[in-house]
């Protein structure tokens, strides 16, 4: 049986687990965390997908995970149509969560997290597929076929699921595979209707490949399979089934996403919204340039993720220990802030290992949350936590002091402040370089300054009581980009 | 006549006649200089009258082309602004800090305020600063540091259900139009954040404001500017904040006008 559970932001792959291992596995997952551990996968025919929309049964009885040749494998056949599925995952939801079967999970199912997560299969990206392409039921590119059955989308008015079970009550009832050609000396001559949908250029290019039926009749009767899937593909094509969490996908596309929250619930027009999405999407080119255009800043991210991943990695080695499932992490991207490279005061590192702490945990925590939720012993527990927590603690220090790897000094003092754009409209970020402008600005200088008196000894009083200054606050201000490209580093 | 009655003086006291007559004349001498700005007094009291009248007449057709000009009348441009956001204007005559106010349906107060004197002193190029950016890309004054003005604006939001309040403090930049928030400070009471008075403000000097609000967590910053946007805190507040202190400066300098003139008829 293939079976990828998720946890969290990490899809579970287990090595060799049998369905008796899953279920035990589950509902022992199930009593121990009352909806957290492992997040819930369903071993009676829930089924994954891949990308080209095969289904990959994880039914009793019929668990065949054999693979063949790198391009090639044979897995046993869809056991239900997606309904079912999709069903059954809000059962799984309702029982996790304790909410009512007919709605979707609302709650995580990690130990003791109280993230929302539903976790649904995961569709591969088809970019690289012409839209005529993919709708078809069979592709073939030279000799080796693409697809053959059971593409990702529906073809015309037919119903797939329909069709998927009418294929499959032929293949039992004939016995042998229907091969969709017929080849004579006169030519080719393809049968099945979907290669009408083909173009002529790449019907023409088409060639037969014949199904080695003596190896398939040389498996075992157990894993012999009912429906004969041929997996081959190209490498951009990534089938390999995996379940994501819905709840999770908003952190991939983070501020994006989070804008696209913000605009649902306001009413803003059009134009607002278009704006604002904009403004967006200016903010983070921004710090994709920043970060594509020097080389220190792309290496101080890769630093950090690289620490990002040993944790996990160092997580998920615990957890495959415990429980036999192996983890797959996903480490994305994360833009470290702009001051560290310019300001090293005292509140800018403190502030800088918070963000370094929050990052860490935001990557490490689910996977550390279910651990901790498998544990039994309360001894365990606590030692975990405490070996878990000085482990972070010590790749917080050592990372706030390989990163910034480069820190810019204006040696001419002539730039008061930097300004870098704002994500929101109307907003732009200001980071000052010298405190005492800064001070001045904002009236806050005025008790050690020559336009002050004072009423006791304790207490300096500014003569100006007024809450703004009444003159223009003249700055000088560099933007960020023209700094890093300026001023002089110091490692 | 007193100068006679020295004289005769003089002649009734011959025995030390040479030296008194002496000491007398140059005591005249100084006398007679002495004597000269009782005269020029005289005169320049009547040129002063001249001068204040001057000053009344010119003030006078100043107003006259001031009020010719100036309408009293709100302008659209900044009303439109109010009523999009509820925002009331809160009247401060006489006076260079501007308020304006609005009751938000969640049991919040809203407060900016700004330094009209400093708006309107700002030098207001309608050049984007993109633009002098992109020009500096290809000049050699790439090493000069950019000088904007900028004028502050503060902002407190008060809540009415407990009485705290949040201020926040902003610098405008009136030629891209765009807002930084430089701290955010919370109050327990609102009172505190808006009193005005010498000694609030060094309690409120004294009061922790928080770090560099650039240095917060992204996301904390982001949903603080959302929070501001929702208030009406926006591109068209620093629009509004233009238009509204040239019209106060416009109504404010009529007034000046108008006590300088009092003063002079």
């Amino acid at each position: 049986m293939l079976c990828i559970a998720r946890i969290g932001r990490y899809a579970v792959v287990p090595r060799k687990v049998t369905v008796a291992e899953t279920r035990r596995l589950f509902s022992s997952s199930r009593t121990k965390n009352a909806g957290g551990g492992v997040t819930k996968t369903d071993g009676s025919g829930g089924g994954t997908s891949d990308s080209s929309g095969n289904s990959s049964s994880s039914g009793a009885g019929t668990d065949t995970a054999a693979k063949g040749s790198a391009n090639c494998s044979v897995r046993a056949p869809p056991a239900r149509p997606r309904a079912d599925r999709s069903d059954r995952t809000r059962e799984i939801g309702g029982q996790a969560s304790g909410q009512s079967p007919g709605k979707l999970p609302s709650l995580a199912t990690l130990g003791g997290s109280s993230v929302r997560s539903v976790i649904v299969p995961r569709v591969q990206p088809t970019d690289h597929i012409g839209a005529d392409t993919i709708h078809t039921e069979g592709l073939f590119a030279g000799y080796r076929p693409l697809f053959l059955g059971n593409s990702s989308l529906p073809s015309g008015s037919g119903d797939f699921n329909g069709y998927t079970e009418h294929r499959m009550d032929s293949f039992e009832s004939e016995g042998k595979p229907v091969i969709p050609w017929d080849a004579s000396i006169s030519g080719l001559l393809y049968k099945d209707n979907a290669f009408g949908k083909l173009s002529k250029d790449i019907v023409h290019r088409l060639r037969p490949f014949k199904v080695d039926s003596e190896k398939l009749g040389g498996l075992p009767a157990a894993e012999k399979p009912q429906l004969i899937v041929m997996k081959v593909h190209n490498t951009k094509i990534n089938d390999e089934s995996e379940l994501v969490d819905l709840f999770n996908v908003k952190h991939t596309k983070k501020y994006r996403q989070h804008h696209h929250n913000e605009l649902s619930k306001q009413n803003l027009t059009v134009l607002e919204r278009q704006k604002r999405l904009t403004t967006v999407k200016n903010y983070q080119i921004a710090l994709q340039k920043l970060a594509f255009n020097y080389k220190f800043i792309r290496d101080d991210q890769i630093a950090l993720r690289n620490v990002i991943k040993k944790l996990n990695r160092h997580f998920s080695l615990k957890f495959e220990e415990m429980s036999g499932l192996t983890v797959q992490n996903e480490s994305r991207e994360s833009f470290l802030p702009i001051y560290i490279y310019f300001q090293t005061s005292i509140v800018s590192k403190r502030l800088f290992k918070r963000f370094l702490r929050n990052k860490i945990d935001f990557h490490t925590s689910p996977l550390i949350s279910t651990i901790f939720a498998n544990l039994k012993a309360d001894q365990e527990k606590v030692t975990f936590e405490g070996e878990t927590g000085q482990l972070l603690t010590k790749r917080v220090n050592s990372l706030a002091e390989h990163i910034p790897s480069l820190v810019f000094v204006d040696i001419m003092r002539s730039t008061e402040c930097l300004i870098h754009p704002g994500p929101v409209p109307g907003f732009k970020k200001m980071y000052w370089l010298n405190q005492r402008k800064r001070r001045a600005t904002f009236g806050r200088h005025k008790r050690d300054k020559d336009y002050v008196f004072s009423i006791s000894r304790d207490q300096v009083v500014s003569r100006n009581g007024s809450r703004c200054m009444s003159h223009p606050v003249n700055i000088y201000w560099k933007d960020t980009t023209q700094a890093f490209r300026e001023w002089e580093y110091y490692n | 006549m007193f100068l006679s009655v020295l004289r005769r003086a003089a002649t009734k006291t011959p025995v030390c006649a040479i030296t008194r007559t002496t000491a007398v004349s140059q005591s005249l001498k100084r006398l007679t200089v002495t004597s000269a700005p009782v005269r020029t007094f005289l005169t320049t009291q009547v040129r002063g009258d001249q001068q204040r009248q001057n000053v009344s007449d010119i003030l006078k057709s100043e107003i006259k082309v001031e009020t010719e000009s100036f309408s009293d009348e709100v302008p659209a441009l900044f009303k439109d602004y109010l009523t999009k956001y509820k925002f009331d204007v809160v009247e401060n005559k006489g006076q260079n800090e501007a308020q304006i106010v609005r009751k938000t349906d969640n049991g919040e107060t809203v407060r900016v305020f700004f330094d009209v004197a400093q708006v309107a002193n700002l030098p207001f190029d309608e050049a984007p600063v993109e633009e002098n950016l992109a020009d500096d890309d290809a000049g050699e004054e790439d090493f000069d540091s950019m000088a904007d003005n900028f004028a502050n604006v503060n902002v407190v939001v008060a809540k009415e259900s407990d009485g705290s309040a949040l201020s926040f403090d902003l610098l405008m930049n009136l030629q891209d139009r765009s807002f930084f928030v430089d701290s955010i400070t919370p109050y327990t009471s609102a009172e505190l954040a808006l009193d005005d008075t010498a000694e609030a403000q060094v309690k409120k000097d004294a009061v922790y404001h928080g770090p560099p609000f650039s240095n917060l967590d992204e996301e904390l910053q982001e949903t603080l500017e959302i929070y501001l946007e929702s208030r009406g805190i926006n591109e068209e507040l620093a629009s509004f904040i233009s238009a509204y202190s040239e019209f106060k400066e416009g109504a404010e300098y009529v007034s000046w006008l108008q006590n300088m003139k009092r003063f002079f008829d």
